[in-house]
């Protein structure tokens, strides 16, 4: 499918030089190694369908050994390379713009030590999110990040992009389970951060990398922390006359002192969507809105909870409450918010799944202006979004072919930024900046905010190799705005345009 | 020393109130007669230029309770304190986040937190301790296995770099991947990065019900460990450690009495404790919970409620500044091989606050001074056996003679490859070394 290349810096594939190709096929071997262009189509982009750039090849190695060479055969032919998990991140942190190499890190699936009295895992980053869990089960553990891609996403990528999850409330994102990490740095050497214990001497690299978008190393082992499966789990479901209600019963939770597992909300148009569609959950097509209340830890405790969340919806203004019976009307509840995404995707071929966070008091206030935004460019726009984390998602379902709709999605998408930023919040909750968000890091950071972020950079990464392109902004983009608008008047570090 | 002409370049920087000459004040081997003390972040960063011009370093300096952590620096001219940089700026109870200055003692934030409802995840040892300078040093006191690292309260930070820069990173929200994450490299580089000037924190709820429970322990270190793992896995459990019972005693000179051996006086506990090791632990949480939890920790492990000042008892004696009579060290292990540190350290005579379990797998340990050979040997073997498991052993307070020309952190060869990466952070943020160089781990 031909698509507008709204990629900043892409080109067409430049192809990998020969001898490099030959330099990868002799580490991983030549069915590692693609390079014609009815391959690199699968890897022109990732779940943001609208930023397209075609790597120049792919290379999937078998171990980190052979991730250390392949990036000193990049560094060699100076070109630079990009990691990348099951490519289904939502902001393009996985294009290889202008034609690097990507190194593909799914054949790095094992699980090498699940230790459970330690409480810990190691695994190499190709191991698929939801199966670290199912490994971990019967030892009464799971690991606690579950991105809504838990299905197919890695846990490579989870540490690339800090992921979150509906449960990210209570457990925290990424960043709090990753103990140690061994990473390929730039020049290509193997490097253990961090340790199994949680602590390591010298400065938190580790957390320094969770995040980082892939642009700081090739990540190749992680050893992270699993918790304790909780005793019992409870999961209400709350139908709210309107969007505003449902905000107050959840800033109502929080101030009352509890924590739960997730704080979720789908909106009127999403229920909507939904009860038109295969994932139907059985919600009455008038809800304002849906909340979803999900409690777990000791069962003495849990059930108080359900009781004083109970009372909190009531009290909020919820017309009914119901709490899951058994695991069936669970997952019942869970498809409301799980099914958002198929069921906004059937309206037409593309869905932009948005990301920005705001202080949760202010949900009431940005959600009224993100639909008006969404109306007033003709949009077909709706939120499910994490609101006990403040954690937006509004979702515009579009046709990437129609330009001028595209136009009006990007045009949106930039004021509902700035009216998260304006509430005090950012433009980012867990799906990272990549090159969808860097021309809009400078509404939230100054010249040197941004300046130490690239202290950081160069520290790791002096010659800008691993993923470059991505996370600062482009000065591209300042020539073609006003740029006191946005913040970019000022002078880049050192002049010269950099990643 | 400082030449009058940096002391006038200072005060023009930093502002002619922000420089005090006073007598010195021995730290880490240096003599220091000059504090800083801007009243901002700009007059922190007008202070960083002007002693990078000249050639000077500074120490900073928050409450002043952990200045002995780290190596000794290289060099340190001034300290550069945020005794006027305090201050909660703002409380959103209904969010739960709070936005504090550098220079706010902890006990202030959590008394203002306490009157909106809400408790901080941070602690510190020391009535004195500023919230700056619990970040800085990644100070964990015995609740880490509910409150976690200091990194995980803190959601964003303003912070001057070592070239005068001001920088913010992270945000007011409690979820953010908007560009680096650059609060962790701050958060426990004892200032060596830059300056933390004021924090944005993400409160904990206020649990509705605490109980200490105390309890003797049982005699062989195995089963004590086993005993600690198990009320870690109650529900409510907030803090659990093994303590050597000469820490629960009520305040006295037990140094000078023993003549400078580790203290070592029944248990107060209770009757039949085993010599040496108790058992503490914290419930928090819902009444329900708590009082079914208790019942079950006594079955358990048989520790029943105590004085609820044995928890903070222990944690001021765990990170007790340096004394003429004890070398204090810190150690990290496996879970797994809690049982084999804590024999490993009981037999060398050290005085032990464990927290063995999964959620947290550290120790504090005192040895007394007197045989240094002897020290050394315990030292060698205690890293010999956590460096196995990845472990490490940080010696944090003893005199500055002790620490001169060693590298207190007990990095093992594994740590080689970070280290390196590490240098190469501290020489972009600190290009000219005037955060206190040397004082961190590797040399930095």
């Amino acid at each position: 499918m031909a698509s507008p290349d709204r990629t900043p810096g892409a080109g067409p594939a430049a192809g990998a030089p020969g001898s490099l190709v030959s330099a990868l096929r002799a580490i991983v071997g030549e069915a590692h190694v693609l390079v014609r262009p009815e391959q690199l189509l699968a890897y022109e982009c990732d779940g943001l369908t609208h930023h397209t750039g075609p790597p120049s090849a792919v290379v999937l190695p078998a171990e980190k050994g052979e991730v250390a060479r392949v990036v000193r055969a990049c560094n060699a032919h100076a070109v630079p390379f990009v990691p990348r998990g099951a490519g289904t991140g939502l902001s393009g942190g996985a294009l290889a713009l202008g034609g690097g190499v990507v190194i593909e890190c799914s054949r790095m699936n094992k699980i090498l030590e699940l230790d459970p009295d330690d409480g810990v895992a190691v695994i190499q980053p190709g191991v698929v999110n939801a199966d670290l869990s199912k490994a971990a089960a019967p030892h009464g553990l799971f690991y606690a990040p579950d991105p809504s891609s838990q299905q197919a996403c890695t846990i490579g990528g989870n540490v690339a992009e800090n992921s979150g999850g509906p449960h990210t409330l209570k457990y925290g994102t990424t960043t709090n389970h990753v103990l140690a990490l061994e990473l390929v740095t730039a020049d290509g050497e193997l490097v253990r951060l961090g340790s199994r214990t949680g602590f390591a001497p010298g400065y938190d690299l580790v957390g320094a990398v969770v995040g980082s978008e892939g642009t700081l190393g090739v990540v190749v082992e992680a050893t992270v922390r699993l918790v304790p499966l909780p005793e019992a789990v409870e999961t209400l479901l709350a139908i709210f006359p309107d969007v505003v209600s449902a905000c107050r019963a959840v800033g109502d939770v929080i101030r009352s002192g509890l924590v739960p597992a997730a704080l979720e909300i789908v909106d009127q148009r999403t229920v909507r969507a939904i009860e038109d569609s295969v994932y139907a959950a059985g919600l009455p097509r008038d809800a304002g809105a849906v909340l979803i209340v999900e409690l777990d830890g000791a069962r003495v405790a849990v059930s108080a909870e359900v009781e004083r969340v109970r009372a909190l919806a009531v009290g909020a203004g919820a017309a009914r409450v119901e709490v899951a019976r058994d695991a069936a009307e669970r997952q019942r509840f869970w498809r409301a918010r799980k099914g958002a995404f198929g069921a906004m995707g059937r309206l037409a071929p593309d869905l932009y799944v948005h990301d920005a966070v705001v202080p949760r008091t202010k949900l009431p206030e940005v959600l009224a202006r993100v639909c008006e935004i969404g109306d007033r460019h003709g949009l077909r726009l709706s939120n499910v979004f994490h609101a006990g984390d403040g954690n937006l998602h509004p979702n515009i379902s579009f046709d990437r072919r129609d330009p001028d709709e595209l136009r009006r999605v990007l045009a949106a998408g930039e004021e509902i930024l700035r009216a998260c930023v304006e509430a005090g919040g950012v433009i980012s909750g867990e799906h990272g900046i990549g090159t969808e968000k860097q021309d809009f890091m400078g509404l939230v950071f100054g010249e040197d905010d941004l300046a130490a972020m690239r202290r950081l950079r160069d520290a790791f990464d002096p010659a800008l190799r691993c993923n470059p392109g991505k996370i600062f902004p482009t000065t591209r983009f300042c020539v073609e705005s006003d740029p006191k608008a946005r913040g970019y008047d000022r002078v880049p570090l050192g002049g010269a345009p950099r990643p | 020393m400082i030449a009058s002409a940096d002391l006038d370049a200072l005060r023009a920087a930093a502002g002619e109130d922000a420089v005090a000459v006073h007598d010195p004040l021995e730290q880490g081997g240096a003599k220091l007669a000059v504090t800083l003390a801007p009243d901002g972040a700009a007059g922190v960063g007008g202070a960083l230029r002007t002693l990078g011009a000249r050639g000077l370093a500074a120490l900073v300096r928050g409450g002043g309770t952990k200045l002995h952590l780290g190596n000794a620096p290289r060099r340190a001219d001034v300290f550069l304190s945020t005794r006027r940089l305090g201050g909660v700026l703002q409380l959103d109870a209904d969010d739960g986040v709070v936005e504090v200055r550098a220079g706010t003692p902890l006990h202030h934030l959590r008394a203002a937190a306490r009157d909106a409802g809400w408790d901080v995840g941070l602690e510190a040892a020391h009535a004195d301790a500023t919230v700056g300078g619990v970040l800085a040093s990644g100070e964990r006191g015995l609740r880490a296995m509910r409150f976690g690292r200091p990194r995980d309260a803190v959601l964003g930070l303003e912070v001057v770099l070592g070239t005068g820069e001001v920088t913010r990173c992270g945000g007011r929200v409690v979820k953010n991947v908007t560009g680096y994450d650059l609060a962790k490299l701050y958060v426990g580089s004892l200032g060596t990065l830059g300056v933390v000037t004021s924090a944005w924190l993400r409160l904990r709820p206020l649990p509705r019900l605490v109980r200490v429970l105390v309890g003797p322990a049982p005699a062989e270190e195995a089963a004590a460990v086993a005993a600690a793992r198990a009320l870690a896995g109650l529900a409510s459990a907030r803090a659990v450690a093994l303590v050597d019972a000469g820490v629960l005693a009520p305040r006295r000179a037990d140094t000078a009495a023993t003549g400078g051996a580790p203290a070592r006086p029944a248990a107060e506990a209770g009757a039949g404790a085993s010599p040496g090791l108790v058992l503490l632990a914290e419930l928090a949480g819902d009444e329900a919970l708590v009082d079914a939890e208790c019942a079950r920790a006594e079955a358990l492990a048989g520790v029943v409620p105590g004085d609820p000042e044995l928890l903070a008892r222990a944690h001021a004696r765990q990170a007790a500044p340096p004394d003429a009579a004890h070398l204090r060290f810190r150690v990290h292990f496996r879970p797994s091989r809690a049982a084999a540190a804590v024999t490993l350290l009981r037999r060398a005579g050290a005085e032990v606050i464990a927290q063995p379990h999964a959620a947290e797998a550290s120790a504090r340990f005192a040895l007394g001074r007197g045989d240094e050979p002897a020290v050394a040997a315990v030292l060698r073997a205690v890293r010999e056996s956590v460096h196995a498991g990845e472990g490490h052993a940080v010696l944090e307070a003893a005199p500055a003679w002790v620490k001169a020309g060693r590298d207190v952190f007990g990095a093992g060869p594994a740590d080689a490859g970070a280290l390196a990466l590490a240098r190469a952070v501290k020489a972009r943020f600190d290009p000219h070394g005037v955060l206190a160089p040397g004082r961190f781990a590797g040399g930095l």
